[in-house]
C-alpha cells in the first residue's frame, strides 16, 4: 500500500504539523508551512489533524496510486485531474488502485496540501514525519520514491471544513521583543510601507523589501520561531518560517499571529502585503 | 537568588521571561532552577533557554495570559534550589593539523605556539549559554581573550562534521557539515547530534563543557567505540 512518486514535482515534501519539544537542542519546529490548510485537508477525509501529507510547492508532482484510498487537498489551488479528469479541489476523492494523479495550472497560492486517508505513513524522526535537513535522511521527495500508506481505508465521514479567509493584503504582527529599540522612523517604516516578497524565500525564511533603515543594536543570542521578523544591521528583515533556526543574533522587531505565518506560507515572490499592528500584548514585571 | 523579571507574551501560544541582559553564570542557574520547576508544575508546556531568557510554548493557543503569569510569578518565588542539575561533559579534540587547518594562520596572528594554542583552549571550563543556529550547535562562554580571533574573510562552503573552531569570543564545534566561517584548530570525534540518540543532544543549556586533547590513534579509536555503541560519554554532576 503506497503512492508511487512519478515525478516529484518542483519542491514536495511529506509534513506534518512538527515537531514539538526539541527546540532546545536548536531542532527547527518545522512541519506544513500553511498549517491551517494541512489541518483542513486532514479533515476532510476524518484523518488526525497532524497526520502526514504532501507539501506540494509550485510545480506539482506525478503520483500513481497503489492501493484504493481516499484523497483531499487544501491550501494553493491547482487544477487537479485524476486519470485526467479534472476532480475537485477542498473535497475528498475517491482514488483507485493504479490512478494517477496530476497538477495542472496553479490559480492561487503556492502550496497545496494531499491528505490521504490515514495520513502518510512514512516513518517517525524524533516524533515527526516532517522532512528536515540536518534532522531526516532526505529533505524532499525523489522520483522513483514510494510513500507507504495504512493498509485499510474507510469511507470518510463528511465533514464540514471552514473555508479560509481571503488575504485582504496586510498581515498581522505584535511588536517583538526588541520594537522598542527601534528608531521613530523604522517603527512608521514597518507600520507605513508596503512591501514585497524577495525571491529570496523557502521553507527557513522570507526576505522582504524595501529595507528599513540600518541600525547599531547589539542582540544577544535570542530565541526565535517561525514568524519572528528580524531586522539585521544592514536593515534588511527576514521573517523566519517554519524550518527556520531556533536562535538568532537580530533584534525581533515583528511576531506574525499564527494565521499571518499561514498566509505568508502561500506568498510567491513579488507578493505584496502591509502589516497591521495588534494590539502589543501586555507586559509585566 | 531572586532577579527582577519581565514577563512578556512573544504570541498567541508563548511566554517570552527576561532576566536582566547578561553573560552571567549566576543567570542562567536561575533560569535553568525556573525551567525545572516549570516542567514539574506547568504541565504541555516546553521551554528553550538561550543566555538571559526563556521561551515557554504551549501546543495550543493561551487562553488566560494573565493569569498564567500569575502562577509563573508564584512558581518563581517558591521555587527550590537544588532541583536543577547541571552536567560537566569532558570532549575529545584532536588538534592534529590536518584537522585544525587554520591552526598556522592563528598561531601567527595570536604569537601563541601549537602548544599554547591546545593549552589556553583546554584549560578552561566552557559554559554552554545557548544551544541553536544548527541542531546541537553550542554558544560556548570562557574563551582565553588570548584566542579571541575574528572569523574567516570568506566563509568556507563545507566545514567537516566535528569540526572545532573559534570565531570572535567565542569556541564550539560543528554538530554536522555545514558552510562556515570560524577558524578551525581541531576536530572531536562525538556526535553533537544524532537523531538516534535519547535525547539527540547529550548537552543542555547550562551544562558545562571541557575539552581535552587526543592524538590521532584516539581520535581514530573513539570514532569506532562510537560507531559501535560502546563509548561512554565523559559526563558527571557540576555543582556550581
Amino acid at each position: 500500500m503506497s503512492i508511487k512518486v512519478i515525478k516529484s514535482g518542483m519542491y514536495t515534501s511529506v509534513q506534518d504539523l512538527g515537531r514539538i519539544g526539541y527546540s532546545e537542542y536548536g531542532v527547527p519546529k518545522g512541519g506544513a508551512m500553511d498549517q491551517m490548510a494541512l489541518k483542513t485537508a486532514n479533515s476532510l477525509l476524518g484523518n488526525q489533524l497532524d497526520d502526514a501529507c504532501l507539501e506540494i510547492t509550485m510545480m506539482g508532482p506525478v503520483l500513481q496510486f497503489q492501493a484504493d484510498t481516499y484523497i483531499a487537498t487544501a491550501g494553493a489551488e491547482f487544477e487537479l485531474f485524476l486519470d485526467d479528469e479534472p476532480i475537485p479541489f477542498r473535497e475528498a476523492v475517491f482514488v483507485k488502485s493504479n490512478q494517477v494523479l496530476k497538477f495542472g495550472k496553479l490559480k492561487k497560492g503556492i502550496r497545496i496540501y494531499l491528505a490521504v486517508c490515514g495520513g502518510i505513513q512514512t516513518p517517525k524522526v524524533l516524533e515527526s514525519r516532517s522532512l528536515l535537513k540536518r534532522v531526516t535522511s532526505y529533505y524532499k521527495i525523489e522520483d522513483g520514491m514510494e510513500l507507504p500508506l495504512l493498509d485499510k481505508c474507510m469511507k470518510p465521514q463528511v465533514f464540514a471544513v471552514p473555508k479560509p479567509k481571503d488575504f485582504n493584503g496586510f498581515l498581522e504582527a505584535y511588536p517583538g521583543p526588541e520594537f522598542e529599540s527601534l528608531s521613530d522612523s523604522q517603527k512608521e517604516q514597518l507600520h507605513k510601507n508596503e512591501f514585497k516578497v524577495s525571491h529570496l524565500n523557502d521553507r527557513m525564511a522570507y526576505q522582504i523589501e524595501p529595507n528599513l533603515d540600518p541600525h547599531q543594536i547589539d542582540q544577544l543570542t535570542s530565541v526565535v520561531m517561525a514568524g519572528s521578523v528580524q531586522l539585521t544591521p544592514k536593515g534588511s528583515l527576514i521573517i523566519l518560517m517554519r524550518d527556520g533556526q531556533t536562535t538568532g543574533g537580530y533584534p525581533r522587531v515583528l511576531q506574525l499571529s499564527e494565521e499571518s505565518i499561514d498566509l505568508v506560507a502561500q506568498m510567491a515572490t513579488a507578493s505584496k502585503f502591509k502589516f497591521r499592528f495588534l494590539t502589543k500584548f501586555k507586559e509585566t514585571l | 537568588m531572586s532577579y527582577q523579571l519581565i514577563y512578556r507574551q512573544y504570541n498567541e501560544r508563548s511566554v517570552l521571561i527576561q532576566w536582566p541582559h547578561l553573560i552571567d553564570q549566576a543567570i542562567l542557574k536561575d533560569i535553568n532552577e525556573f525551567k525545572k520547576a516549570i516542567e514539574l508544575h506547568v504541565p504541555k508546556s516546553y521551554s528553550v533557554i538561550s543566555y538571559s531568557e526563556l521561551l515557554l510554548e504551549f501546543p495550543s493557543y493561551i487562553e488566560d495570559y494573565s493569569e498564567l503569569v500569575k502562577e509563573l510569578k508564584k512558581l518563581y518565588q517558591n521555587k527550590e534550589e537544588g532541583n536543577y542539575k547541571s552536567s560537566l561533559i569532558r570532549i575529545p579534540v584532536c588538534y592534529d593539523p590536518l584537522f585544525g587547518v587554520d591552526q598556522e594562520q592563528l598561531c601567527d596572528d595570536l604569537k601563541l605556539s601549537l602548544e599554547e594554542l591546545v593549552e589556553l583552549h583546554t584549560k578552561n571550563t566552557y559554559t554552554v549559554f545557548a544551544i541553536g543556529f544548527l541542531p546541537g550547535f553550542m554558544y560556548l562562554g570562557g574563551l582565553d581573550k588570548r584566542l579571541y580571533h575574528p572569523r574567516l574573510i570568506h566563509p568556507r562552503e563545507k566545514v567537516p562534521k566535528g569540526s572545532v573552531g573559534i570565531a570572535g569570543m567565542q569556541t564550539g564545534i560543528y554538530p554536522g557539515e555545514s558552510p562556515g566561517g570560524w577558524q578551525l584548530i581541531g576536530r572531536s570525534p562525538l556526535d553533537l547530534f544524532k537523531v538516534e540518540n535519547h535525547p539527540p543532544c547529550f548537552v543542555s543549556v547550562g551544562d558545562k563543557i571541557q575539552f581535552y586533547p587526543i592524538n590521532m590513534d584516539e581520535y581514530q579509536l573513539i570514532s569506532i567505540q562510537i560507531e559501535t555503541k560502546i563509548y561512554q560519554l565523559d559526563k558527571t554532576p557540576y555543582v556550581y
